[in-house]
C-alpha cells in the first residue's frame, strides 16, 4: 500500500486546529516565521496542551525527555518537529 | 542583630568551598558569591548608593542577580526585584513611586546600571570571581546599617489600579527566611532547581533558602517551565523542585510517562495558588521516593504556613500550619476571632509581616490594621478556617485578585491599563475559573483596534487575559457600579451550555 508523506503543510495545518481547540477561538492561517509565545500569547501550560492535542489528533507520543523549549518557539520549527516525529513513527 | 546579608558571611565563613549558586557552565561557592558581592558592593558605593538608596534589578535568573542583591544589602541599600518582561511604562512607574535611584538589568547582553541620563557598565562576574580581591572587612564601608532598616521592596499586585511596593525589613526577612528553613525539608548538599523568576517572592527566597540550609541553587530560565521542564528537571539531578501549581500540571503530563525516571528528586515545594490534587496523585504514583509540602503566603508576610513533608495525605486540601513563632487567626466580618472549623479571613500576626506599602498610608493602614493604637496584624483578604489541631485550609480570594499561573494578578491593575487605550469606554475583567478563561469585557468606540497588543505593552505576559470580548452595554448593579458577578454567570452559563452539547454530540 502507498503510505502517503506527512508534509510540513500537514503539520502546519495541524497545529492550527490543535491551537484552535486549546484556545478555543479562530486561528489565522499559520506561516513558519510566526513565533507561537509571541503571535499568539501562548505560555508555556497552553504550549504543552497543544502538544497532546496533536498527540491525541495524530497518534504518537513524545518521550518528555527529547522535548526542547527551542523545538517549538515558531510554526516552521513546531512543524518540522511534527514531520520528523510522523516519519519516526 | 542579624542583617540578611549576614546570613552569606557567615555561611561563607563557615563553609567558604560549598558550591553556593550553579547555571549554565558558571558555578559559585559561598566565598566566591561572597566576594562577588563585595567588589559589588565597593563598585557600588563609589557609584554614590548608600543608606536607604532604593535600587530596581531587573531580576533575571542568573548568578548576577544574586551576587548584586547581596552588594545592594551590603551598602545598605533596598533592592526592588522586578520581572525581566517589566514594561517601561510599568517599570517608569515603579521608579517614580519608590524613586529609586540607581536601574540594573542585562538587557543589551551585559549588565548595565542606569543612574538619570547616564548609564556605566556593572563589572563582569566572570572577572571578578575568578580575581582573589581577599575578605574585605566589612567596616570599610559598613553605612551603619540596623536590622530596622529597609532592605527590599516587592510590587505587588493589590486591589487599586498600580501595583504597590511591599516594603520588607532586614529583621522580617531574616526572620521569614530561617521561619521557612526550619519548616521545609531542604538539607545540606540539596541542589534546589529554580525557574521560578526571582522577581516573584518564593523564587527570590530559595536564594535566601539555599545560603541558610547549605544547599545548591540551580537556576533556570523560566521559560524552561513548560515543555522542557522534565528534561531540564532530570539533567540538573535536582533534589528540591519549588512549584506553582501550573509546574506541578505540566510535571504530572510529562513524568507520568517515565515512571521512576527522576531518581534525584525528593521534593516539591507548592505556594502561589492551591494545587489541584489529581497530579500530585499522579506525581506521587510515578515517583513513589517523592515528597510534597504544600504552603500558604501572601507578599505582604512572606509565607503564612506550610505543611509539614507529604501532610496532606492525612489533611487533604490543607496549606498547612502557620510559621513557628507566628499566628494566624480567622476572624468575621466585624473582626471577631471565630473558632475552629469556621470560615472567616485570615489575619496574621509576628515578625513576618512586612512594613506596609511604601508611600501609601491609606493602603497600609486598611491592611496592616492597628489595634489599640498599637498591635498590628496583617488583614490577608484571603478566606479560609482552621481545623482543631490548628491545621489552614485556604478557600480562595476576594473575588477581584486572582492567581495566573502562580502569580497574583488584579482586576483593578488591568482595568486601569485599559482605560489608558483610547477607544475603551468600560473595561471589567473576570477571573478564570473552572471551565472559564480569564476574561476581559470590554465597551468600546472602535472594534478595529488592537487592545490585546495595547495592554502587551504594559502589563506583563502574565497579565494579559486569555480572551477580551466587546459587549454593548456593561452589565451594572442597583448601585450602579459594573456588575462583576453578572458577567460571571454569563459565562457560566455559555460553559454549561457547551458541555450539554459536547454530550449530545457524544451521545447522539
Amino acid at each position: 500500500m502507498l503510505k502517503v508523506a506527512y508534509t510540513q503543510t500537514d503539520a502546519r495545518n495541524d497545529l492550527r486546529q490543535a491551537l484552535a481547540t486549546v484556545l478555543e477561538e479562530e486561528i489565522p492561517p499559520l506561516s513558519d516565521e510566526m513565533n507561537l509565545f509571541k503571535e499568539f500569547y501562548l505560555d508555556s501550560m497552553s504550549m504543552l496542551e497543544s502538544l497532546m492535542e496533536l498527540e491525541d489528533m495524530l497518534g504518537f507520543n513524545v518521550d518528555p525527555e527529547s522535548l526542547d523549549i527551542k523545538d517549538f518557539e515558531t510554526v516552521g520549527r513546531y512543524s518540522s518537529f511534527l514531520v520528523s516525529i510522523k516519519a519516526a513513527a | 542583630m542579624t542583617l540578611l546579608h549576614q546570613l552569606l558571611e557567615r555561611a561563607a565563613a563557615a563553609e567558604p568551598q560549598r558550591l553556593a549558586v550553579e547555571c549554565g557552565d558558571m558555578t559559585l561557592t559561598l566565598s566566591q558569591l561572597q566576594s562577588c558581592s563585595h567588589s559589588l558592593a565597593l563598585w557600588l558605593s563609589e557609584l554614590g548608593i548608600s543608606r536607604g538608596d532604593r535600587v530596581i534589578v531587573k531580576a533575571h535568573n542568573d548568578p548576577m542577580t544574586v551576587a548584586l542583591i547581596y552588594a545592594i544589602s551590603t551598602v545598605g541599600g533596598c533592592f526592588i526585584p522586578v520581572h525581566p518582561a517589566v514594561r517601561p511604562e510599568q517599570l517608569g512607574y515603579i521608579k517614580e513611586n519608590s524613586d529609586a535611584v540607581l536601574v540594573l538589568s542585562p538587557d543589551l547582553g551585559h549588565w548595565t546600571a542606569e543612574r538619570g541620563d547616564h548609564s556605566v557598565r556593572v563589572p563582569d562576574l566572570k572577572s571578578i570571581s575568578s580575581t582573589k580581591t581577599g575578605q574585605y572587612p566589612l567596616t570599610r564601608f559598613d553605612p551603619g546599617i540596623i536590622s530596622e532598616d529597609l532592605a527590599c521592596m516587592i510590587y505587588t499586585s493589590g486591589s487599586t489600579g498600580r501595583p504597590k511596593g511591599v516594603t520588607c525589613l532586614h529583621r522580617q526577612m531574616v526572620f521569614a527566611t530561617r521561619a521557612i528553613d526550619e519548616a521545609l525539608d531542604y538539607r545540606i548538599g540539596d541542589r534546589i532547581f529554580c525557574a521560578l523568576p526571582l522577581s516573584f517572592d518564593y523564587g527570590l527566597y530559595q536564594i535566601f533558602l539555599a545560603i541558610e540550609s547549605g544547599a545548591v541553587l540551580h537556576l533556570e530560565n523560566p521559560e524552561i517551565g513548560g515543555l522542557g521542564l522534565f528534561k531540564a528537571l532530570k539533567n540538573s539531578r535536582a533534589n528540591v523542585l519549588p512549584a506553582v501549581p501550573s509546574m506541578i500540571e505540566t510535571l504530572a503530563i510529562l513524568g507520568k510517562r517515565k515512571p521512576g525516571d527522576l531518581p534525584d528528586l525528593r521534593l516539591i515545594t507548592n505556594t502561589g495558588a492551591a494545587p489541584s490534587q489529581a497530579p500530585i496523585r499522579t506525581l506521587r504514583k510515578a515517583f513513589p521516593d517523592l515528597s510534597f509540602q504544600l504552603m500558604y503566603g501572601l507578599t505582604e508576610c512572606k509565607r503564612v504556613s506550610i505543611t509539614p513533608v507529604d501532610g496532606d495525605l492525612a489533611k487533604p486540601g490543607t496549606c498547612g500550619l502557620p510559621l513557628r513563632g507566628t499566628r494566624v487567626e480567622v476572624v468575621d466580618e466585624a473582626g471577631a476571632v471565630l473558632p475552629a472549623g469556621e470560615v472567616g479571613e485570615f489575619v496574621i500576626s509576628g515578625p513576618n509581616v512586612m512594613a506596609g506599602y511604601w508611600n501609601s498610608e491609606d493602603l497600609t493602614q486598611k491592611f496592616y490594621r492597628k489595634r489599640n493604637a498599637t498591635l498590628i496584624r496583617l488583614h490577608s483578604g484571603d478566606f479560609g478556617w482552621m481545623d482543631e489541631e490548628g491545621y489552614m485550609y485556604c478557600n480562595g480570594r476576594r473575588d477581584d485578585i486572582f492567581k495566573s499561573r502562580g502569580f497574583r494578578v488584579s482586576c483593578a491593575e488591568i482595568e486601569a491599563a485599559c482605560a489608558e487605550a483610547p477607544i475603551v469606554n468600560h473595561a471589567v475583567m473576570v477571573p478564570p475559573g473552572p471551565g472559564r478563561f480569564a476574561t476581559l469585557f470590554v465597551c468600546v468606540s472602535d472594534t478595529g483596534f488592537d487592545l490585546l497588543s495595547f495592554l502587551n505593552g504594559r502589563l506583563e505576559p502574565h497579565k494579559l487575559p486569555d480572551k477580551i470580548r466587546v459587549i454593548d452595554e456593561m452589565p451594572q448593579t442597583a448601585n450602579s457600579k459594573f456588575d462583576r458577578k453578572a458577567l460571571i454567570r454569563l459565562l457560566e452559563d455559555e460553559a454549561e451550555q457547551k458541555t450539554t452539547e459536547i454530550k449530545e454530540k457524544t451521545y447522539a
